[in-house]
């Protein structure tokens, strides 16, 4: 099953940004929903606005009634997303653009509840356990991009919950502790 | 036992709670985690192995299909041998573990023995000999005192006190029952003669201000014209109960008389 469009993603006006401040801010809100659900439910934690548009990708482009969302009211959205806390640009130009459709916070959060389930706090851990180990398989982290993680484990360094450090040929690895 | 020890408690620790032994631990994870990834790798390549010897039976290329079976027989006997690898890397791995937890324990172990030994310094074995000396005089002091004080008394003496303080906490539980039975006496005459008074009285006053009254109610008047007269001596008659019986009888007369003769003379009055 792929994912299920909304109903307002059908509508004409909804592809042009609006002019009045109040229409705007709410048509702003709903496709800062959309791409939320879509890459929640496809798991993209990363978009390269010119490569989606370039591809007539279909988050931006509705083949139905033929409308499409320019370069500009893309990037007015995601600075709108990155403001919220949602994202963050990957590069100076705004191209690429990482989304978060769960707080790095909220992935700390996760992280953490799995590892002290599974009692592994005080030992290490490779990142690429947690994102493809086998005892990871039915987290909702499982594949969780690399960035991501990276970034949801400083909160817990933050936090003093874990520690990010480098083995000898520069592979990460991430200690957990209890408090 | 003796390497693991230089890795984790010499050298120090790096960083913020990061010692020498996490980063051997974590050497050794990452090179399980890439075990695995060619774990996968190979599979994929025997599945490829696979499928292409099952095309070529198909188009009777006796010879391609062999050579793709020898294929897939090396990977395959790469994977044990990457397996043996794993297992050895997570039996490294656990052993380490192992040994930290062992060192940490016997951390924790050489604290409690020195605490243990400084609460130990503070008392000496003689002076608990001679604590526990002095206490054992003492008590065998208050002993002394508690015979003397006993002494005053004879055995039989004490028996006899015994006995009397048994007594005293019998009594002390033997009261008298209460009782819970009805009472005997008969109120049944008392209640109408009480009664009586307040129903004559209105009758009386009703009387007095209507003089002429019909035959009928002439005929009742008398015994309550009686009773009205004599409620006095009636209550008093029944209050005390202790009152002698010739008080009682010569005022059962009196009023006998006083029946007899009022209701004449209020018929004669009324006629």
């Amino acid at each position: 099953m792929s994912f299920q469009f909304p109903s307002y993603y059908s509508r004409e006006p909804f592809f042009t940004i609006q002019p009045v401040l109040n229409t705007r801010k709410k048509q702003l809100e709903m496709w800062i929903d959309l791409v939320l659900s879509y890459c929640r439910y496809n798991k993209v934690y990363e978009i390269d606005i010119n490569e989606y548009i370039k591809k007539d990708h279909k988050l931006f482009y509705n083949e139905k009634i033929n409308r499409r969302l320019s370069n500009e009211s893309t990037k007015i959205i995601f600075e709108e997303m990155i403001e919220i806390g949602n994202g963050e640009w990957l590069d100076k130009d705004k191209n690429r653009v990482m989304v978060w459709w769960r707080k790095p916070e909220e992935w700390a959060t996760l992280i953490y509840k799995w590892v002290l389930d599974s009692g592994q706090t005080n030992q290490v851990l490779t990142l690429w356990e947690i994102q493809k180990g086998d005892d990871t398989k039915n987290q909702e982290f499982y594949d969780l991009d690399t960035n991501v993680l990276i970034k949801s484990l400083k909160v817990l360094e933050k936090q003093s919950k874990a520690q990010v450090f480098q083995g000898t040929d520069s592979n990460l690895g991430v200690k957990f502790f209890s408090i | 036992m003796g390497v693991f020890y230089s890795f984790c408690g010499g050298e120090g620790r790096k960083g913020n709670g990061i010692s020498n032994t996490d980063k051997a631990v974590l050497d050794l994870k990452v090179q399980r985690d890439k075990l695995k990834q060619y774990q996968v790798q190979i599979n994929i390549v025997i599945q490829k192995e696979i499928e292409i010897a099952k095309e070529c039976t198909k188009t009777k290329k006796r010879n391609q299909a062999l050579l793709a079976l020898k294929k897939k027989k090396y990977q395959e006997k790469l994977l044990d041998d990457t397996n043996q690898n794993l297992i050895n890397i997570q039996e490294m791995i656990s052993k380490i573990e192992l040994a930290e937890f062992q060192v940490k324990i016997f951390d924790s172990l050489k604290k409690g023995n020195t605490a243990l030994n400084a609460l130990q310094k503070e008392m000496s074995l003689e002076d608990v000999e001679n604590l526990m000396a002095e206490t054992e005089d003492a008590i065998a002091y208050q002993n002394e005192i508690s015979a003397a004080l006993a002494g005053q008394f004879s055995p039989e003496e004490e028996d006899s006190l015994l006995e009397e303080l048994e007594a005293m906490e019998k009594q002390m539980t033997q009261f008298p029952k209460v009782p819970n039975n009805k009472l005997d006496v008969n109120l049944d005459h008392i209640i109408p003669a009480v009664e009586q008074p307040t129903k004559q009285a209105v009758q009386i006053g009703g009387e007095s201000s209507t003089s002429t009254t019909s035959t009928s109610k002439v005929e009742v008047e008398p015994e309550q014209l009686v009773n009205v007269e004599d409620i006095k001596p009636i209550d008093v008659d029944q209050d005390d109960d202790i009152q002698e019986e010739e008080q009682e009888e010569e005022e059962e007369e009196e009023i006998e008389k006083v029946v007899k003769e009022k209701p004449k003379k209020q018929l004669e009055m009324a006629m």
